[in-house]
């Protein structure tokens, strides 16, 4: 894992090891100062033997969480990355002629890698002069230390010898004095194989291969390629070293394909290594990136659009993008606009502007380019050269970390909440020992020793808990992590993912350093609470004086978080970085607050008044601020922060924290309302009068129980609705299929078109077949008239013809009216001319950002406006769209948005009747559909299908595939999350138990009075059980309520880039997390409860 | 039968409360403590007995122990005419609600009610009607001169105030006895003097019966009776003026003269009987 929360690790690593060791080193020189209140601190740890296992282990707890975050997110890191160095091998970056879509970036080339369909149907053939000029222009430059020319395709192999046995393999054509450095070809026995030596006609199969074919050396295989099928024989089965990594691999000379396919000096691809080994060559790949990159651009075609982008609407489209974009690319960008200052194009600006990662973000600016210039449906933008260089490795580990590291954040945000209530555990635990020690504590200090003496002795005490409880917490951590892996290996094994446990030292380090600092925080804060006892009210026992000064040190305070917090949020702003922001804004809300309570002194309110307004306030704007729908913000001047993950955490804390305000400032209120309730029974009001009066007057030690119990539940409850939303989204297969089985898209250019083909297979009965639809994507621009910016802006036409319409299953999450349902409106779309559905993916959210008058186009592509993913119905929209290669524009009435789970695509769907009507040309490409009979296997019928077509340059995928390995997936996450928010539900609880105890110890006396006044144990019993109950339940109704409502605005945002994604509330889960948090909290306050009716009112009394 | 019942059976000889031969013992580890020696009292309707004698003579053990807040090993008490001996606690604890009134040397008032809460919380324990009990509360605050701090809360009164409070707090039921454990022992000397005139005052003018724990000679001085205790024993019953009983009858729950009696409160048994 590199990164943290988009922070390096090992910079967090060395700050938080720096931050332990300075701590643990001023704790011992401080001790080893104070000798006598060391050993006071050091001596009362035996004294109460179970009470101190029981402290280490709740200020273990943090570490525990800490550890099992880390340790999943390296496993899943280096799994991944396991992965894609068993994909990739020795390759650093290749250089290929992807199928011309500007919109595919190297993103999405990785993606393919990890998924195992590596550059399949994106790449086409060039000559292999090419390389030639490469090699030659290359030579001596020592950071490559391999390049080499190659065709690699994904083939359909089958073994002639064994009846209908087939696979899908990775096919090299290699030359045969490819540098050995991509891999050694050794027979398995350990004989080293030369290519050269291979005969014309035989074929060589790695392991894996051999194993899927069930093929044996001088077998006969047949590869369907580029719509041929070659006949070779089956030379050894060898090990490939680093080529082709742990796939499947068939590997051929390079002439030998190149003629049996007919495509003599034609290859598809240039490998290329760095210097180095295996894992450390990425280091080179930007560099070498840098080298190779201009000498793939025509210098003619980098002039021209130098010249281009130089104009003021380039530049301006450029800056104005800038806040949009992610660092990388926007680091990207930013060099550009450095470039574009000078006269002519240097190799740098030829290396950016043929980075496929930029070159996507350029697309949208080309075409409107082009628009300006009267060139509409072209881009000015693009490059004349079509070869691009992709750091296949450096992608494929950004994903790779980009995946380890999402989940790691997911646990570690949500693993914050547990760690929040942890702490509060670890300062509820040092008050309790506080309570228990008050009057030894008042009598150290008649004798002389000072606060700072005495918050001395808790910190040497809480430093042995805390030493011994991060040591545990490692232990533990480690153990649960490793058991959380291991319960996911099972449920991903069955997906075919083999899950790699890894335990990175780096990790450990940081969990147990990470882990005691925040423990020690905690501590020196608990400690604090500890120290201020009132030395005569300790020694007497009687409760402390009420500290109501509002003196210049709150002022001072409140100050200091105004002013820090504006300086934040400025930060923030200028950087784009939300999270200052978000702090600013928390910490001027807090400073206001402070301040008010100073500045109202003089107005004649009470204190108790005075801090209701003020804190209530205050807590209603945190609220406020994070819940209200982005266009309130924006309507009373604020900009509102993505509800984005890395934001969650301060959200969460902010809203619990303002809810907390409200309620503990206003408990007097609800106590009045109880009693007035329980009133018909007057013991029941006596107990709850009791009860409420302590919880109202005990501020700080409620609203940390309260918030304890809400921040779980909180957390729980967001967890809960992300996993409903995604299992909503992702496991519906019939949702993503949309009625169709099987998928079977060209991967070829000049593929034949299946409809034509069906009847002759000889694998597939027609019978089989309820329907064959296909889909044509025309490359269209969209206007909608009256809506955000007249422009054209670059949209997927999807044209589907009449089989299609009639079979497809997909509803719509919006209707125009006069449609009665799904069926209906496909009905209208197959029978009317000039009728459209568009895509979930092309509809704004509600709230979201509108779009601009005049936005930059750079990157956007067309949405349509008038309707919202949320809205269950709709107006007929028209839209203008026209086909960037020809014809006339056509108008299209919008008459209903799709399911965005539906899995054909983004933009505009037509029927190919309607598209007609414009003149332009049909698309040369097209994706069939097909329906199966209901008794009809899709897998069989699928690999049927690909023995037949795959010499046609045709592939069919099964469609419910995907679905199932997402389910999996889900499942792991949902085992995963629950596993690790239930830790925190613990700490919950325990706090509960904690604050219980600590009042029948701190209330013991006025238990005897209560006891003597003629209070039956019962109803002593009665109140401290209603204490519990009502901070249980006023932590879980907030925790609910704030999670539903937070969750609401994170699946918004969320929405922008998933709009499967909707927000859907698990009442049943819901409900079964508050009752089993609500009885547990119970159980654990039974017994406190029932001691505190037991305390014998004489003992009491005397103390 | 109920605690009221066997209140209202008690003698009708004036005696509110009455110790025959009690023994009470304390384990401090290893060793065993007799706090009481076979302790025998009687202290009249309407008298104030101070029990005076030097730390750990048995003092509070017998004060606990007479009004059913401690068990003790052997002997009688008979409180309000009731026979604590074997009495549940819950019985026990209903006695004290409608039979006696606690005042200590700390003050203890439950410091998160304001004053005029704490006063009316015996009230609302034997059932009285929330606005009933406020109203009563206020009386008796008046009584003790708080009427306007009756909105306050311990921490905001003076320590005199606390005291006069739990005073009220004592006073509220017309209890039988009102136990006080070294009343005047937080307070300056000025402030002392307060409390104990209005005790006197009280005893005076409503006859209520105070059994006060104390060390102070001055203390003592301003009852009827002293009692000497040493090592467990009453080594001397001292009076010192004659007991006259010319107020109303105040605090005589068992007598049925309570200020509460015959409302809808007191017909039944306390709401909070377990």
């Amino acid at each position: 894992m590199e990164t943290l929360l988009g922070i390096p690790t090992t910079t967090v690593v060395v700050a938080v090891a720096i931050l332990f060791a300075l701590g643990l080193g001023s704790l011992t020189l401080n001790g080893l100062r104070n000798r006598l209140l060391l050993t006071l601190a050091i001596r009362n740890i035996p004294r109460r033997r179970t009470q101190s296992a029981l402290i280490a282990l709740g200020l273990a707890l943090g570490t525990v969480i800490i550890t099992t975050a880390l340790n999943t997110g390296d496993t899943m890191s280096y799994t991944v990355r396991s992965l894609v160095a068993g994909t990739v091998g020795r390759t650093d970056e290749v250089i290929v002629q992807p199928v011309r879509d500007a919109r595919r970036t190297g993103l999405d080339v990785a993606q393919s890698i990890a998924n195992g369909t590596f550059l399949t149907g994106a790449l086409t053939l060039f000559d292999q002069g090419e390389y030639e000029r490469l090699a030659s222009e290359l030579t001596g430059d020592d950071r490559i230390a391999g390049l080499t020319p190659a065709i690699v395709e994904s083939v359909t192999v089958a073994n002639l010898a064994v009846e209908g046995r087939q696979a899908q393999v990775q096919l090299y054509g290699l030359s045969p004095d490819y540098p050995t450095i991509f891999g050694r070809f050794e027979v398995v026995g350990g004989r080293p194989l030369d290519l050269a030596e291979l005969p014309t006609g035989k074929v060589l199969a790695n392991l894996e291969a051999g194993a899927e074919l069930q093929a044996e050396p001088g077998q006969p295989l047949r590869v369907y390629y580029h719509g041929a099928g070659i006949d070779l024989e089956l030379a050894a089965i060898v090990n490939n070293g680093d080529l082709g990594g742990s796939q499947p691999v068939l590997v051929i000379p390079l002439g030998a394909l190149q003629q049996a396919a007919g495509k003599e000096r034609q290859i598809n691809q240039i490998l290329v290594a760095n210097r180095g080994d295996r894992t450390s060559s990425v280091q080179l790949s930007e560099e070498v990136t840098r080298r190779i990159r201009p000498l793939l651009v025509d210098s003619a075609a980098a002039e021209r659009l130098h010249a281009l982008l130089r104009s003021d609407l380039a530049r301006a489209e450029l800056a104005a993008s800038l806040p949009t974009l992610d660092p990388r690319t926007r680091t990207k960008v930013e060099a550009l606009l450095r470039e574009l200052d000078a006269v002519g194009p240097s190799p740098e600006f030829k290396a950016l502007i043929s980075d496929p990662e930029l070159e996507r973000r350029l697309f949208g600016l080309g075409t409107r380019l082009a628009s300006l210039q009267g060139r509409p449906g072209t881009n000015l933008l693009s490059t004349s050269s079509s070869l691009r260089l992709i750091e296949v490795k450096r992608l494929s580990q950004d994903l790779a970390d980009r995946w380890g590291g999402a989940l790691t954040a997911v646990f570690v945000v949500l693993g914050l909440f547990s760690i929040a209530t942890g702490v509060m555990l670890v300062v509820l635990i040092f008050v309790l020992l506080a309570a228990e020690r008050r009057s030894e504590l008042g009598i150290t200090r008649a004798l002389g020793a000072k606060s700072r003496h005495l918050i001395g002795m808790f910190l040497y005490e809480g430093l042995v808990y805390d030493l011994l409880g991060s040591a545990v917490g490692l232990a533990i951590g480690t153990a649960v992590g490793a058991l959380l892996v291991l319960a996911s290996a099972n449920v991903l094994q069955e997906y075919g993912i083999e899950l790699r446990p890894r335990v990175e030292p780096r990790s450990l380090l940081l969990a147990y350093c990470l882990g005691a600092v925040l423990t020690m925080a905690s501590i020196v804060y608990g400690a604090w609470r500890a120290s201020r006892v009132s030395v005569v009210a300790a020694i007497r026992n009687v409760p402390d004086p009420p500290r109501t000064r509002y003196g210049g040190r709150w002022l001072l305070l409140g100050s200091s978080g105004i002013g820090l917090g504006i300086a934040a949020a400025w930060w923030g702003a200028r950087t784009g970085w939300a999270l200052p922001m978000g702090v600013g804004v928390a910490l001027v809300v807090l400073g206001l607050t402070l301040s008010a309570r100073v500045w109202l002194s003089g107005t004649g309110l009470s204190a108790h008044r005075r801090d209701r307004v003020c804190y209530s306030l205050g807590g209603l704007l945190l609220v406020a601020y994070w819940l209200a729908p982005g266009d309130l913000l924006r309507a009373g001047g604020l900009r509102p922060l993505p509800r984005s993950m890395d934001l969650f955490f301060l959200a969460g804390l902010s809203v619990v924290l303002g809810t907390i305000w409200l309620i503990v400032f206003n408990l007097d209120l609800l106590s009045h309302v109880l009693t007035w309730l329980a009133e018909r029974r007057r013991g029941a009001a006596l107990v709850a009068r009791t009860a409420l009066a302590y919880l109202a007057r005990r501020r700080s030690s409620t609203g940390l129980a309260i918030g304890m119990f809400a921040l779980v539940i909180f957390s729980m409850v967001v967890a809960s609705v992300l996993l409903t939303g995604t299992h909503r989204a992702y496991s519906d297969p019939e949702a993503m299929r949309g009625g169709f089985d099987v998928k079977v898209e060209q991967t070829v250019g000049g593929a034949p078109d299946l409809g034509s083909l069906l009847p002759e297979l000889q694998t597939v009965k027609l019978s089989d077949l309820a329907a064959a639809a296909r889909l044509q994507v025309a490359p269209a621009e969209a206007i909608q008239p009256g809506h955000g910016a007249q422009m054209w802006r670059p949209v997927g036409l999807q044209l589907l013809d009449d089989a299609f319409l009639n079979a497809v299953g997909s509803g719509f999450t919006a209707r125009a009216p006069g449609y009665r349902d799904d069926a209906a409106v496909w009905s209208a779309v197959r029978e009317s001319s000039g009728l459209a559905v568009v895509a979930g993916l092309a509809v704004r959210r509600r709230g979201g950002e509108p779009t601009a008058a005049s936005g930059p186009a750079v990157g956007s592509g067309f949405r349509i406006d008038g309707v919202f993913q949320e809205d269950a119905s709709m107006q007929p929209l028209p839209v203008w769209v026209r086909d960037t290669r020809g014809g006339q524009s056509i108008k299209l009435t919008v008459i209903g948005v799709l399911d965005p789970r539906a899995s054909f695509g983004n933009g505009l769907f037509t029927s190919a009747a309607s598209f007609a009507e414009s003149g332009a040309p049909p698309p040369a490409r097209s994706t069939h559909f097909l329906k199966l009979q209901p008794d009809v296997g899709a897998a069989d019928t699928t690999r049927a299908l690909n023995l037949a077509l795959s010499d046609r340059g045709l592939r069919a995928s099964e469609i419910g595939d995907e679905v199932r390995r997402i389910q999996g997936l889900r499942m792991l996450l949902n085992e995963l999350l629950e596993g690790f928010i239930g830790v925190g539900l613990l700490a919950g609880i325990a706090g509960l138990g904690v604050i219980s105890t600590r009042a029948v110890v701190e209330r013991r006396q006025q238990i005897g009075v209560m006891r003597a006044l003629g209070f039956s144990r019962r109803a002593v019993h009665l109140c401290f059980l209603l204490e519990s109950s009502i901070v249980a339940l006023l932590g879980i109704v907030a925790g609910i309520g704030l999670g539903l409502a937070l969750s609401y605005r994170l699946v918004e945002h969320l929405g922008r880039e998933y709009p499967e994604i909707f927000f859907s509330v698990p009442w049943g889960q819901i409900g079964l997390i508050a009752t089993l948090a609500y009885c547990a909290t119970m159980l654990t306050t039974l017994l406190p409860a029932y001691q505190a009716g037991r305390v014998s009112p004489a003992q009491a009394l005397r103390l | 039968m109920s605690a009221s019942r066997r209140m209202a059976s008690q003698s009708e000889n004036g005696t509110v409360v009455e110790a025959r031969g009690l023994w009470k013992r304390y384990r401090l580890g290893e060793v065993v403590v007799e706090a009481l020696r076979g302790v025998s009292v009687a202290v009249g309707r309407g008298e104030i007995v101070a029990i005076m004698g030097p730390s750990g003579c048995g003092k509070t053990t017998l004060l606990h122990c007479l009004s059913g807040l401690d068990d003790f090993e052997a002997g009688e008490v008979l409180l309000a005419g009731a026979s604590l001996g074997g009495m549940s606690d819950d019985w026990k604890t209903e006695l004290r609600a409608r039979a006696t009134g606690f005042v200590f040397q700390s003050y203890n008032l439950l410091p998160v009610l304001s004053a005029v809460e704490n006063v009316e919380l015996p009230l609302l324990l034997v059932g009285a009607r929330g606005r009933e009990a406020r109203q009563r509360a206020l009386d008796v605050l008046e009584q003790v001169g708080l009427r306007n701090r009756a909105a306050h809360r311990p921490s905001e009164l003076s320590g005199g105030e606390q005291q006069r409070v739990a005073i009220a707090r004592a006073l509220v039921n017309r209890p039988a006895v009102i136990w006080a454990d070294e009343p005047t022992g937080n307070l300056d000397s000025e402030m002392a003097r307060e409390v104990l005139d209005l005790i006197c005052s009280l005893n005076a003018n409503n006859g209520q019966t105070f059994v006060i724990v104390t060390h102070a000679p001055h203390v003592a001085r301003r009852a009827h009776r002293i009692l000497r205790m040493a090592d467990g024993e009453i080594v001397g019953d001292e009076r010192l003026a004659p007991l006259v009983l010319d107020g109303p009858a105040f605090g005589d729950a068992a007598g049925g003269t309570s200020v509460l009696r015959g409302t809808s409160a007191l017909r039944g048994t306390s709401a909070l009987r377990g």
